[in-house]
C-alpha cells in the first residue's frame, strides 16, 4: 500500500504563515474529503503535496521518497487545480485541445480514450478556448483532467464549483463508479459538504493552515450530538463533555457535544438528542472566529 | 526512460512547427529580396544566389523565432507544465532540447545547401558555419535566460526584452534602409568580417553559453510558484 | 432499494435496514444474491466502505452470509430472523419513547390502553397474516 506523507509542512507567503507545520498521511484506496474555509490553506495544501508550489519548510514523500520536483514520485499524482482564466494569465490562450495534449504527456497513466468519452459526456468542444469557457465548462475540464489522468494519488480543488445540481450527482457518480473500478486516492476539496459527505472516506478539516481533524467520516458522524433543552439541563447533561458552538434563545439551549471513546450522553435529562450532518459539524467547529 | 519518450513526443511537434514556421518565412524572404535585385555579381543565377543566401534568412529568422517562442514558452506555457504534473527542471530542458533541435536543423539545412550550390557566397559559407552555430547557440541562451528571469522576475524581465527588441528591430530598420543583398546579404558580409576570429572558439562559447544559460534557467525558476 | 437516504441514521445503518426491508418484502428472496457493495455505492452514491460496513453487519447477523468469489446471499431463514429482531427491538423503538411521550404530556395508561383498542381498529388486520 502506498502512503503519501507530508511531515511539518510550513509556508510562508509575504511574511505571513499560512499553514503551520501540517503533519498529513494519506493512504492509497481511499477517498478523503478536504473541508475548511476559504483562505484555511485548502489549495496551498494539495498544491504543496503534489510538487506544484515549494514548502517553506518541511518534507512531502511518496513511498519514503521525496516528490519536490521529482519525477519518479510525480508520475503517481495529479493535482488538477481550478481553472479560472483571468484575461492575461497563462491558460487563457490554449485551447482544450492543447491543454489536454500537454497533460496526456506529464501523466504517464493517461487514459485518452477515458479523456474522449468524458469529453463527449460532458459535451465539450476540444477546439474551445480556454478563455471562452463558461465556470461549469472550466470545472468539467477539470474533472477530465483528473479522471483521466489516472494517477494513483489524485488532488480536486473544488471540482464542483460552477456545475449545476444535476453535472454534480453525475460527478459524484463518475468518483464513485471509478473508485470502485481502480481503487486510486481520491482528495477532494469541496465548500458543498453535504452533497459529498456519503463518498468521503475520511475527511480532512483543515482551520487556520492547521488540520484540526483527519477521521473517518462515519466516526466523526457517530460522536457528533445535538443537544437541546432547558439550558440547565443541556449542562448538566453535556457536564464533562467536549462542546462545540452553543447557542442561546431565552431558557433554551442547543450545543454540539463531542463524545470520545466511550463516552455516553446521559439519558435520564429531559433533553432533545439529534444527529447532525457534516456540515453542521464543520460549521460547529470552524464557525466561529477565533 | 518513458518520460523522455513522451516529453521528446510533445516537443518534437513544437519544434517541427516552429522549424517550419521558420523554413517558409526564410523562402518567402530570400525570393522577395533576391529578385529585388537589379545587379548579379559573378556568373551565378537567380536561383543560385537564392540557395546559397537562404541560410542567412534561415539564420535572421531563426533567431527571431527562436526569440519569440523561448518568451512565450516561459510566459505561458512554463506554469501550465508545472501545473500539470512536470517539473521545472524537466520543462526547461525541453525548451532547450526544442531550441537545439531548431538550431541543429538550421544549420544542417546551411551544410547542405552550401555544399551542393557553387560559388563563392557558398565557400565562405561553410567556412563560416562553425561561427554560425556558435551565434546561434548564443541566441538560444540569450532567449532561454531572459524567459527565465522573466518567469522569475516578471515585469523587470519584461522591461529587458522590449529593450532587446526595439535593438533589434533597430538593426533590422537599418539594414532594410542600407540594402545590399537584402538583410541576408548584409549579415554575411558582417560574419566574413568576423572570419579572421578563430570559428570554433565561437562554437565552444556558443556551445557553452547555451549549458550556461540552461543551468542558470533551472536555478533561478528552481522554487517558482505557480500562481493562481 | 431505491429508498433514499437520510442524514437522520447512519449511512451504512440505512443501508443495513434497506436490505432488511427488502427482505421482508419479498425484493431479495432467500438464497439469492444481495447487489455487492460496489454496486451499492454505485447506485446510491456512497464510499464502498461504508456500504461494507452496513452489509458486514448483516453477515455478523447472519442474514447474508458470503460465497467466496461470488458474492453475498440472503440466509435460509433470514426473513424470521429480521422479523425476530425487530420484535426485540420494538420495545427500544417504540414502547419506550412512547410511554415517555405520554408521561410528558400526562397521559394514564387507562387513556392509553383505550387509544391502542382504537388504533386496533383502523389498522388493516392482513398485516398480522404477513408474519
Amino acid at each position: 500500500m502506498s502512503k503519501l506523507i507530508g511531515q511539518r509542512i510550513s509556508k510562508v507567503y509575504g511574511g505571513k504563515e499560512v499553514l503551520h507545520g501540517i503533519d498529513l498521511e494519506l493512504e492509497s484506496g481511499k477517498i478523503y474529503g478536504l473541508i475548511g474555509r476559504n483562505g484555511a490553506g485548502k489549495t496551498t495544501l494539495l498544491s504543496i503535496l503534489t510538487s506544484q508550489n515549494p514548502t517553506t519548510g518541511g518534507t512531502i514523500t511518496f513511498d519514503g521518497e521525496p516528490v519536490w520536483e521529482n519525477p519518479k514520485a510525480l508520475a503517481h499524482l495529479c493535482f488538477s487545480r481550478e481553472l479560472n482564466p483571468v484575461a492575461g494569465s497563462s491558460t487563457s490562450a490554449l485551447k482544450i485541445k492543447e491543454y489536454l495534449r500537454i497533460a496526456a504527456t506529464f501523466y504517464p497513466k493517461w487514459d485518452k480514450k477515458m479523456a474522449e468519452d468524458l469529453m463527449r459526456e460532458f459535451a465539450l468542444d476540444e477546439k474551445k478556448h480556454i478563455s471562452k469557457l463558461s465556470k461549469g465548462m472550466l470545472s468539467m475540464v477539470t474533472i477530465v483532467v483528473a479522471m483521466a489522468s489516472k494517477a494513483e494519488f489524485t488532488f480536486m480543488d473544488e471540482p464542483v464549483a460552477g456545475l449545476d445540481v444535476v453535472m454534480r450527482e453525475k460527478f459524484y457518480q463518475l468518483l464513485v463508479e471509478e473508485f470502485t473500478e481502480t481503487g486510486r486516492t481520491f482528495v477532494i476539496s469541496t465548500h458543498i459538504i453535504e452533497e459529498a459527505a456519503d463518498v468521503f472516506e475520511e475527511v480532512i478539516i483543515v482551520d487556520q493552515g492547521k488540520i484540526l481533524m483527519k477521521e473517518n467520516t462515519q466516526d466523526l458522524l457517530e460522536r457528533c450530538w445535538h443537544v437541546s433543552g432547558h439550558e440547565e439541563e443541556v449542562d448538566a447533561a453535556a457536564a464533562g463533555l467536549e462542546r462545540h458552538h452553543e447557542e442561546h434563545m431565552g431558557r433554551s439551549k442547543g450545543v454540539m457535544v463531542m463524545l470520545q471513546p466511550g463516552q455516553k450522553i446521559p439519558e435520564h435529562y429531559d433533553i432533545t438528542i439529534q444527529k447532525l450532518s457534516l456540515q453542521k459539524v464543520f460549521t460547529a467547529l470552524c464557525g466561529e472566529e477565533a | 526512460m518513458d518520460l523522455v519518450k513522451r516529453n521528446l513526443r510533445y516537443w518534437s511537434r513544437t519544434t517541427l512547427y516552429n522549424l517550419m514556421q521558420t523554413v517558409l518565412v526564410s523562402l518567402v524572404l530570400v525570393f522577395f529580396f533576391v529578385t529585388g535585385k537589379s545587379d548579379f555579381s559573378g556568373t551565378e543565377g537567380i536561383l543560385e544566389t537564392s540557395a546559397a543566401l537562404y541560410p542567412y534568412y534561415l539564420i535572421l529568422t531563426g533567431a527571431l523565432v527562436i526569440m519569440s517562442v523561448t518568451t512565450a514558452f516561459f510566459q505561458t506555457y512554463f506554469f501550465i507544465f508545472i501545473s500539470l504534473n512536470s517539473s521545472r527542471r524537466g520543462a526547461v530542458l525541453g525548451v532547450m532540447a526544442s531550441t537545439g533541435g531548431v538550431i541543429l536543423v538550421i544549420v544542417t539545412i546551411g551544410w547542405v545547401l552550401w555544399n551542393l550550390v557553387p560559388g563563392e557566397i557558398s565557400e565562405s559559407g561553410r567556412t563560416l558555419l562553425p561561427l554560425i552555430t556558435g551565434a546561434l547557440l548564443a541566441v538560444g541562451a540569450a532567449a532561454i535566460s531572459m524567459g527565465a528571469v522573466n518567469a522569475r522576475w516578471g515585469k523587470k524581465g519584461v522591461i529587458v526584452t522590449v529593450l532587446l527588441s526595439m535593438v533589434l528591430g533597430g538593426t533590422l530598420g537599418l539594414t532594410i534602409a542600407m540594402g545590399a543583398d537584402g538583410i541576408g546579404g548584409l549579415l554575411r558580409k558582417m560574419m566574413l568580417s568576423f572570419a579572421g576570429i578563430e570559428r570554433y572558439i565561437v562554437l565552444l562559447a556558443g556551445a557553452v553559453l547555451y549549458i550556461a544559460a540552461g543551468i542558470f534557467a533551472m536555478t533561478i525558476t528552481r522554487k517558482l510558484e505557480v500562481r493562481r | 432499494m431505491n429508498e433514499i437516504l437520510t442524514q437522520e441514521k447512519s449511512i451504512y445503518i440505512q443501508i443495513k435496514e434497506m436490505i432488511e426491508n427488502d427482505i421482508l418484502r419479498d425484493i431479495l428472496r432467500e438464497e439469492e444474491r444481495v447487489p455487492s457493495t460496489n454496486e451499492l455505492a454505485k447506485l446510491y452514491a456512497i464510499n464502498p466502505a461504508t456500504a461494507a460496513k452496513g452489509v458486514n453487519l448483516l453477515v455478523d447477523e447472519e442474514i447474508l452470509y458470503k460465497k467466496r468469489g461470488i458474492g453475498m446471499f440472503v440466509a435460509a431463514g433470514a426473513k424470521k430472523l429480521i422479523t425476530g429482531k425487530r420484535k426485540e427491538h420494538f420495545y427500544d423503538d417504540y414502547v419506550r419513547s412512547l410511554m415517555m411521550e405520554a408521561e410528558s404530556l400526562g397521559i394514564t395508561k387507562k387513556e392509553l390502553i383505550a387509544m391502542i383498542e382504537r388504533a386496533e381498529d383502523s389498522v388493516s388486520l392482513f398485516v398480522e397474516d404477513k408474519y
